[in-house]
């Protein structure tokens, strides 16, 4: 081993992992996947273990799904309810809808960009000089902050507009960023 | 690796649990590594587990959650990576 203080670590790590792996394997598979490959059944199951799994006894199973009852309707009419495209957007093979499409690229690009400005952190620490605890220091605080922002902004503004705040700091940030180490400005 | 794909395609508990089994084999790995090398590779491993952990596994966890709750969640698991970076910097 190469650091002996990282071990004790590891080992925690490792027990966690494991504790979880085998708490995996009596959960449920995700009502929300069952219900997307129209296992109706399987997804009334699975919600039944979970309603039981928080103690909640009020909960019964005994109801049909909105998509269900659409495709049983559809398959009464006489038409292939495996051909027919359904109102969610979706069918067995993923996203068949042009806007869904670009919704996924355009949350692909904004993800990238989240995770350019974070490891980039890392980076900057590096040009100034700074040691690596700064980094986890600062990146623990920024940690805080950013959940308590979500805690408090999401309920109130919703995705959007929360986006929208986030990328607009971001943005004054790396701009304020630039503007320094170009020596535009200075403090 | 297209891990949020196939979880929808194979199921979110499959995947996940496929990742966490990965993720043990890494970290045995890492606590036996006999040079910097190997390391790499366990830590690489480790690395390939990401996406299995943040999308698949995360999802999975929510996706038991009621609407009202999941709101508060995910700020708890911001505020349990702090606490994670702070204290493992505390430690070293």
């Amino acid at each position: 081993m190469i650091s002996k203080s990282v071990r004790y670590l590891e080992v925690a790590h490792l027990f966690f992992v494991i504790y979880l792996f085998i708490q995996a394997f009596m959960f449920p598979e995700s009502p929300r996947f069952n219900y997307s490959k129209n296992r109706f059944k399987e997804a009334r199951e699975g919600l039944k273990a979970i309603a039981k799994m928080n103690s909640n006894n009020n909960f019964s199973a005994d109801f049909k799904f909105d998509t269900e009852k659409e495709l049983e309707d559809l398959e009464n009419e006489g038409f292939d309810a495996k051909t027919v495209r359904r109102l969610d957007g979706g069918n067995e093979y993923g996203i068949t809808m042009k806007q869904y499409v670009l919704n996924v690229i355009l949350m692909s690009l904004l993800f990238s960009g989240f995770s350019f400005c974070f490891w980039l952190a890392d980076f900057q620490a590096e040009y100034l000089g700074t040691d690596m605890y700064i980094i986890f220091y600062a990146n623990g605080c920024i940690c805080f902050v950013s959940g308590a922002i979500n805690l408090l902004l999401y309920p109130k503004l919703g995705l959007k507009w929360l986006v929208v705040i986030v990328q607009s700091i971001a943005i004054t940030s790396a701009l304020f960023i630039v503007l320094i180490q170009e020596r535009v400005i200075s403090y | 690796m297209p891990i949020g794909y196939l979880s929808d395609v194979f199921g979110r508990k499959w995947i996940f649990i496929g990742t966490l089994f990965v993720l043990i084999c890494a970290c045995l790995g890492f606590l036996f590594a006999r040079s910097l090398n190997e390391l790499y590779i366990y830590m690489f491993m480790m690395g390939l587990t990401f996406p299995g952990r943040i999308i698949v596994g995360a999802n999975y966890a929510y996706e038991f959650l009621p609407d009202k709750t999941r709101v508060y969640v995910q700020p708890l698991g911001q505020y349990a990576q702090g606490a994670s970076l702070i204290l493992t910097a505390f430690y070293f």
